[in-house]
């Protein structure tokens, strides 16, 4: 059987110093996801929608990666990351999900992150 | 806010928020939408009805309202000033660690 090609997880935390984080403990939260999500790996980014955020994704996409990024609003997202995803070759509407996980408790964003991966056919608690 | 510092920085010596320009800002508001932070403040009722209420609440280096401006009517400040300015105060405060 061919294994399943995980995606991974980024979060974009608007340099750590934003309000809409504050509820959150960060690092709890991205590490409770990469262990406990089926996802190939996750991590966390100062803030992806600045310059050097676009030269990051310019080079993270080149190995044509499929990504769930929790950040702001999905649509601002799309805007913003659009080209980045295009110019890798990529379409940012079917190659990335994104996600509104500001101003939640960890459980709450834990808990949007792992119905999205349901929803792409990656259950949570299964052991391999 | 309970985050009151950027790169060890107090955030209100950092100047950095949305510019708007009132000869091209029709109020839809979007701006406001898109920000959780209470930067922006809506008044209906006054001329201008949407002001800049609490800088020191934008995210530095943040434009994303400015991205969800139709009619281009959101300016920052010069990144590289900011940026300079921000190293100024560290050298000053002997933080160079
Ligand atoms: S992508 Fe969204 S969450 Fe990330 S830094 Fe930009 S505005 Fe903030
Ligand atoms: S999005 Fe632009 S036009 Fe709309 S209220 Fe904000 S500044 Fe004005
Ligand atoms: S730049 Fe970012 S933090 Fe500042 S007002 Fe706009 S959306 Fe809010």
């Amino acid at each position: 059987m061919e294994e399943k090609e995980r995606l991974g997880f980024i979060m974009c935390v608007c340099t750590g110093k934003c309000p809409g984080f504050q509820a959150m403990d960060i690092w709890d939260f991205i590490n409770q996801v990469r262990v406990e999500l089926p996802v190939e790996y996750a991590f966390i980014h100062p803030q992806l929608c600045e310059e050097d955020g676009d030269r990051f994704l310019a080079d993270f996409l080149k190995a044509n990666r499929k990504v769930i990024i929790g950040a702001c609003a999905p649509n601002m997202q799309k805007k913003m990351f659009k080209q980045a995803f295009k110019d890798a070759g990529l379409d940012v509407e079917k190659d990335c999900v994104m996600l509104d996980i500001r101003d939640m408790t960890n459980e709450k964003a834990f808990g949007i992150v792992k119905d999205a991966l349901k929803k792409l056919g990656f259950e949570g608690d299964e052991e391999e | 806010m309970s985050e009151s510092t950027f790169m060890g920085v107090p955030r209100d010596r950092i100047d950095w928020s949305p510019r708007i320009d009132y000869t091209k800002c029709n109020y839809c508001m979007e701006c406001v939408e898109f920000c959780p932070h209470q930067v922006l403040e809506v008044n209906m009722d006054a001329e201008k009805k949407l002001i800049v209420k609490n800088p020191n609440n934008c995210v530095i280096f943040c434009r994303a309202c400015s991205k969800t401006c139709g009619l281009d009517a959101i300016d920052f400040p010069n990144k590289n000033e900011t940026t300079a300015h921000i190293k100024e105060i560290r050298k000053e405060a002997g933080g160079n660690e």
